[in-house]
């Protein structure tokens, strides 16, 4: 299912927090609604960690990970390590990473196989990211965009990426994640994908303003209910036609 | 998909022979040819505006792509995912990736203001469109892409004799920055790459290459004689300077010469002259001194060696230059100017100017780069994908394809050309009229509607044997420039009848984009209301011209051109009116003072014959007291005012109003008058003031004095006779005794 929720009136919920298939961080100090709308979809399932990064709650914007681990800043205080530790699963490993583009969030577009990365991401980062999260890594842009992490949401389902993504990049990028692909947007029309959209395998977070159609192509490309693509070009062409021409 | 099936034109790969420019062999050279395909002609793709469809042909194609394939290195395509994912890994695709983003951040707005996606690959320069882009292929084939298929094709030589339009790249990889390759007939294998600004005069941008040309430089290049085979390298660069002439038959030296000398600011980079224009006031250190200094120095060093080589410069057939930006139009003084056709830029990236480097480029630029040619095979039309709904159509087959859509530089017909040059320079000719003109253009009416008509024929591709009259196609790209340049005003709206476009803007090539238009080049006032009445005349007509990108203002009738002209007219004829008063007025007051002048000369003749008179009776006897000059002046002049004013008056009660011309005196008023009195007393007191030292030495006598005893007269009535005044009769008869014979 594909939900709606609001961080403190920011609808860029992607930015305080993070979705995995085995954990999901949320910011502290947010309302009890938006923690209600999280925990309502997953606590039976994966634990809802409440926690701050160096402080910060940009936590989405400052972490990257999968089902297999957590890589966090350096700028994370060892107490919210500590914490993190307790809270997670013990098969998730939590890795600081010493590396100059410390928001790794925006730098990191993961699901539990591949990685996208920015161009200029060290080396030795590479390896890091390789090794925890047991991902291939590429490094890519999206839509001529460096900032990957960003500009897409994807799980192991499918990806959804910079509206101006062009068809030959959506095709390279897709090959090379075998998940299909398709660009658009959320939070009725804001192209920043990875900033209003926390997606899982079964779960999608999207930003209170998105549209109802820009929930249905959410739900279609991650396949969290039956529709499937084609589904979609017949039930909704003319809406879609009426929203984009 | 396998490999094969879908077309590129040509492969290179790159190999590591060369040989020299100056040694190309006969066969090669016999039946050698521009390559339109390696040297990859632009193609064009439409642009798909439409979001919605792009969008649901995303939703149709949401499924993994068949063909794994990397945009970045230039659409190369992969057998299989593996291989895709591979040569992600692979440095060659980390130096495109760097490539691509060193670009991106170069001209970051680029893909802000595209309309829609398929638009936006289709404007960068590595967008994938046909795929063949060389730049890319300097990798090894270990990448499991493109086909080995090595039919034959002929789209290599249909560039035959034409001119091509060769696009420019960004950067590139060092194998094909800036060469141009040349094939030797159509089945060849190998291609042989040149330096594009060796062979391409810098005129012509290296945008529009002639093959012809190209071609007969190329051959020259090859003769023997000594007299057209030397060739000059000139370096310059942070106070380093050298400079060779090198003979190209041999490889020898013929002349050289570096100089150093410290003109660039240590650890801060920069000439002086440089960091003194961005301050905006000249540092005043002893360093900056000295590095102004030599400077100059150098500048003047490097004129007199240009001086000396004069007679060398001559003779070259090349001069590849690397100079600073600033001040290259002087560089080489009166010896060589910028503007000399042989003149051509160092096409490869140069280190500090030293000979060694200069030896170093000679060899690089000189020598010819051999590539392996893959011959293309024919392009097969775009496969869809059976599931694609129609719509989905424009965004994928745009993609492929696009062999045939590449755009040949159209090349001029020559006789229009002639014709079209012809014109240029009666239009020129200032002993020609307008009529003169019209009259020859429409005896030939039908060439030069041709020439409008013909889309390659214009100004800008006069080539090289015609221009030099003064013709500059960037200034003046169509007839209607020149004629409005030349303010011809009555040819304007002839050649505008005839099809002129006035909305054709100047400029330098690739764009001529924001220049001006004929409009804004024209000459005179009367040449733009002629632009005007014409826009006034045909404003409104079907298709007619779009006179607000022709930059023409609102229209004019000609009432109102006539009635400008009316009033410019009057205007002017007032103006002289005035004129002629003021000159009037001017020269009466010339007279007046004139005779003013005159009338004081008289008098002052006649008050200095008096003074003559006076002191000649001093002289007989009477001690008159001498006046100074000044004093006699002033009071000569007072004397005549006193007398002309008084006449004057006396005159204006006789004779009424006509006397005062007549009147050689100027009337003085009251208060010149009292100036010149308030003058006169001072002198006076001036001269009194002097008296007694005077007296004491000569004995003159004073009016209140005693003439024989001189003896105070104070008090007294003294006693008379002639101009004596004696204090008693005593003094009286003595005096009388002395001085009564004269």
């Amino acid at each position: 299912m594909a939900v709606r929720a609001q961080f403190e009136n920011s609808n860029e919920i992607g930015v305080f927090s993070k979705l995995t298939n085995s954990y999901c961080l949320v910011a502290i100090g947010g309302s009890e609604n938006f923690y209600s709308v999280f925990e309502s979809e997953l606590n039976d399932v994966v634990p809802v960690v409440h926690t701050s990064i160096a402080g910060t709650r940009i936590i989405g914007r400052l972490t990257a990970g999968n089902r297999r681990g957590l890589l966090v800043p350096n700028s994370t205080t060892d107490q919210e390590l500590q914490h993190l530790r307790n809270a997670l699963p013990d098969s998730v490993a939590i890795q600081r990473i010493e590396e100059r583009l410390s928001a790794l969030g925006n730098v990191i577009a993961c699901n539990d196989y591949v990685a996208l990365v920015h161009p200029d991401l060290d080396r030795e980062t590479e390896e890091i990211i390789a090794d925890v999260l047991g991902v291939e890594v590429f490094r890519q842009t999206v839509a001529d965009n460096v900032l990957v992490g960003s500009y897409c949401a994807i799980s192991n389902q499918g990806g959804l990426v910079h509206p101006r993504t062009s068809l030959q990049d959506q095709d390279e990028l897709s090959s090379l994640l075998q998940v299909p692909l398709v660009a658009g947007t959320v939070n009725r029309g804001s192209d920043v994908i990875g900033g209003g959209l926390v997606v899982n395998d079964w779960a999608a977070f999207a930003g209170l303003d998105t549209t109802s159609t820009e929930l249905s192509v959410v739900e279609s490309i991650f396949k969290l209910q039956d529709s499937q693509p084609s589904a979609i070009v017949n039930d909704m062409r003319d809406s879609l036609i009426d929203n984009y021409s | 998909m396998s490999s094969e099936s879908k077309g590129k034109s040509a492969a290179l790969r790159a190999s590591r022979k060369t040989f020299s420019l100056f040694r190309f062999p006969a066969d090669v050279l016999s039946s050698i040819q521009l390559s339109s395909s390696l040297n990859k002609l632009s193609s064009v793709e439409e642009a798909d505006d439409n979001t919605a469809t792009s969008l649901l042909g995303a939703f149709a194609e949401a499924r993994l792509s068949e063909q794994p394939t990397c945009h970045t290195c230039g659409g190369v395509e992969f057998d299989s995912v593996e291989l895709q994912r591979a040569h992600t890994k692979t440095p060659w695709h980390r130096r495109n990736l760097d490539r691509k983003m060193e670009w991106r951040r170069k001209a970051p707005d680029a893909n802000l203001s595209l309309p829609s996606s398929s638009a936006l690959s289709s404007s960068y320069p590595w967008a994938p469109l046909s795929g063949d882009d060389p730049a890319c292929y300097d990798e090894p084939a270990a990448n499991g892409g493109r086909g080995s298929d090595s039919d034959d094709s002929a789209s290599d030589d249909d560039a035959g004799n034409g001119v091509v339009a060769v696009p420019r790249r960004r950067g590139g990889s060092e194998l094909s920055a800036g060469l141009l390759w040349l094939t030797s007939g159509s089945q060849a294998t190998e291609a042989y790459g040149v330096h594009r600004r060796i062979l391409v005069p810098r005129g012509t941008h290296g945008i529009h290459v002639d093959a012809r040309q190209v071609l007969a430089e190329l051959r020259a290049m090859q003769a023997t004689d000594a007299s057209a085979s030397l060739w000059a390298f000139v370096a310059m660069n942070g106070g380093y300077f050298a400079g060779a002439v090198i003979d190209t038959r041999s490889g020898d030296l013929v002349a050289h010469k570096t100089i150093v000398r410290y003109t660039t600011r240590r650890k801060q980079g920069g000439t002086q002259s440089r960091q003194d224009s961005a301050m905006g006031h000249a540092a005043n250190s002893a360093g900056a001194q000295i590095r102004r200094h030599n400077e100059q120095r150098l500048q003047e060093e490097i004129h007199q060696l240009m001086a000396d080589w004069r007679p060398l410069l001559a003779q070259c057939r090349r001069v590849l230059v690397r100079v600073p930006r600033t001040n290259r139009r002087a560089f080489f003084g009166p010896a060589l100017g910028w503007d000399d056709p042989r003149i051509c830029l160092v096409p490869v990236p140069m280190a500090r100017p030293s000979l060694a480097e200069l030896r170093r480029v000679y060899a690089l630029v000189t020598s010819v780069t051999l590539a392996t040619v893959k011959p293309p095979v024919p392009a097969q039309p775009p496969l869809l994908p059976d599931s694609a709904v129609p719509l989905a159509g424009a965004g994928d087959g745009g993609t492929s394809g696009s062999e045939s859509e590449c755009t040949l530089e159209p090349e001029p017909r020559p006789d229009l050309l002639a014709f079209l040059y012809h014109a240029a320079k009666m239009i020129q000719d200032p002993a020609l009229s307008d009529d003169d003109i019209v009259a020859y253009l429409c005896e030939h009416l039908e060439q030069f509607l041709d020439a409008l008509s013909d889309p390659a024929v214009g100004l800008r591709y006069l080539t090289l044997e015609h221009a030099g009259g003064g013709i500059q196609a960037h200034r003046t790209p169509t007839l209607l420039h020149l004629a409005s340049l030349a303010g011809r005003a009555d040819l304007v709206p002839f050649l505008m009848d005839n099809g002129e476009d006035p909305t054709v803007t100047n400029g330098r090539p690739p764009l001529y984009a924001g220049g001006a238009t004929a409009y804004e080049v024209a000459r005179d006032r009367r040449t733009r209301d002629a632009f005007r009445v014409y826009r006034a005349e045909h404003e409104g007509e079907p298709d007619g011209i779009e006179w607000d990108r022709a930059r023409v203002p609102p229209p004019l009738t000609r009432e109102q051109v006539r009635e400008n002209e009316d009033r410019v007219r009057a205007k002017k004829r007032r103006d002289k009116e005035r004129q002629r008063a003021k000159d009037k007025e001017r020269r009466e007051a010339l007279d007046r003072e004139r005779l003013a002048a005159q009338a004081d000369d008289e008098a002052m003749d006649q008050a200095l014959a008096a003074n003559h008179q006076q002191s000649k009776l001093a002289s007989s006897g009477r001690r008159l007291p001498r006046l100074s000059e000044s004093e006699l002046r002033a009071r000569m002049l007072s004397a005549a005012y006193a007398s002309a004013g008084s006449s004057w008056a006396a005159a204006a009660t006789s004779h009424g109003a006509n006397v005062p011309a007549e009147l050689p005196r100027r009337p003085v008023s009251p208060a010149t008058q009292r100036a010149i009195d308030r003058e006169l007393r001072a002198s006076a007191a001036n001269r009194r003031m002097q008296q007694p030292t005077v007296a004491a030495v000569a004995n003159t006598t004073s009016a209140d004095r005693c003439t024989h005893c001189n003896k105070s007269l104070h008090g007294l009535v003294p006693f008379e006779q002639f101009d004596w005044k004696c204090c008693s009769l005593q003094c009286l008869h003595g005096h009388h005794a002395l001085y009564g014979t004269q």
